[in-house]
């Protein structure tokens, strides 16, 4: 029996036969990639709606409203931001030792730790705020703070999840190099959006 | 072929007329928000965020491809194994 070709563009070669040409980039990270494209313009079509209604109120944001804690939230995107740097160099770590390495798992548990400070620090600001009245039906603002802040706590936690799930793998030497790199995209993607949030909702 | 021929220019001088009298009678009505709001502030960001909107995906794409054409580089450079 003649020997299949591993070469795909050899006279062998089966249609689709792939298995030794390298991919540019692996599926999970394509994925992911996909997937956080859709999640942008999601995010700048609630961010273009907010400046829009913003822009057309005269008192903004409206006088019988509570005021967003800026100072506190400033101290909690410090700590999601140094949670990225903390994935940053999960992955060096872990590229330098080919996966095996203690400082790998703790700087991402560390990372682990501060983003889910940072999601429960949002949680117990946001009952502050729905006790001093700042609710989705108590004005405009309210709605547009819940829903841009909300979306993002729910990409937070999604992302969290994520990482939980690869920090197990890690643990137990079974975790794939592509999945850690599309469980950092995802975080560096909830990492990065923040700032602008932040800007736009809180120091408007 | 002449009943045909018939029927399809009653039809088309039937159209044209109704076109005619649209453009003709009608005023118009001013209603997009993007040309005929009250405010400047709200022109302003009508117009930034349509600007946004539309460079942000050619942004991404670009992204996309740069990256692409990096890994590409990349790996033609790698020694093979």
């Amino acid at each position: 029996m003649k020997e299949v070709s591993p070469d795909p563009t050899g006279p062998d070669a089966l249609p689709g036969d792939r298995s030794a040409r390298p991919s540019l980039l692996p599926t999970a990270v394509t994925g992911m990639l996909i997937f956080l494209t859709a999640e942008v313009m999601f995010f700048a079509a609630l961010i273009s709606a907010y400046l829009i209604v913003s822009s057309g109120s005269s008192d903004w944001p409206p006088p019988d409203q509570p005021r967003l804690p800026a100072l506190s939230t400033a101290f909690n995107t410090l700590a999601l931001l140094l949670s990225g740097g903390m994935i940053f160099h999960a992955n060096l770590t872990y590229a330098r030792s080919s996966g095996s390495s203690r400082r790998t798992t703790r700087l991402l548990l560390t990372a682990i730790l501060l983003g889910s400070f940072f999601v429960l620090f949002q949680g117990f600001e946001w009952v502050r705020l729905i006790k001093f009245g700042l609710t989705m039906k108590s004005s405009t603002y309210g709605s547009f703070f819940y829903l841009i802040i909300g979306t993002h706590a729910l990409h937070a936690v999604a992302a969290l999840v994520v990482l939980v799930l690869v920090y197990r793998n890690l643990k137990r030497k079974t975790l794939a190099p592509e999945n850690f790199w599309a469980a950092q995209v995802f975080w560096y993607f909830v990492v990065g959006i923040w700032p602008i949030l932040y800007i736009l909702v809180y120091l408007n | 072929m002449t009943a045909i021929f018939q029927h399809a220019l009653t039809r088309i001088l039937r159209s044209g007329l109704i076109l005619v009298l649209a453009i003709a009678f009608v005023t118009p009505a001013s209603a997009c928000s993007v040309c005929f709001s009250a405010k400047e502030e709200t022109l302003a960001a009508f117009h930034f965020t349509t600007a946004f909107l539309t460079v942000l995906p050619f942004l991404m794409i670009g992204s996309a491809v740069l990256l692409l054409r990096r890994r590409m580089k990349m790996l033609a450079n790698r020694p093979p194994s």
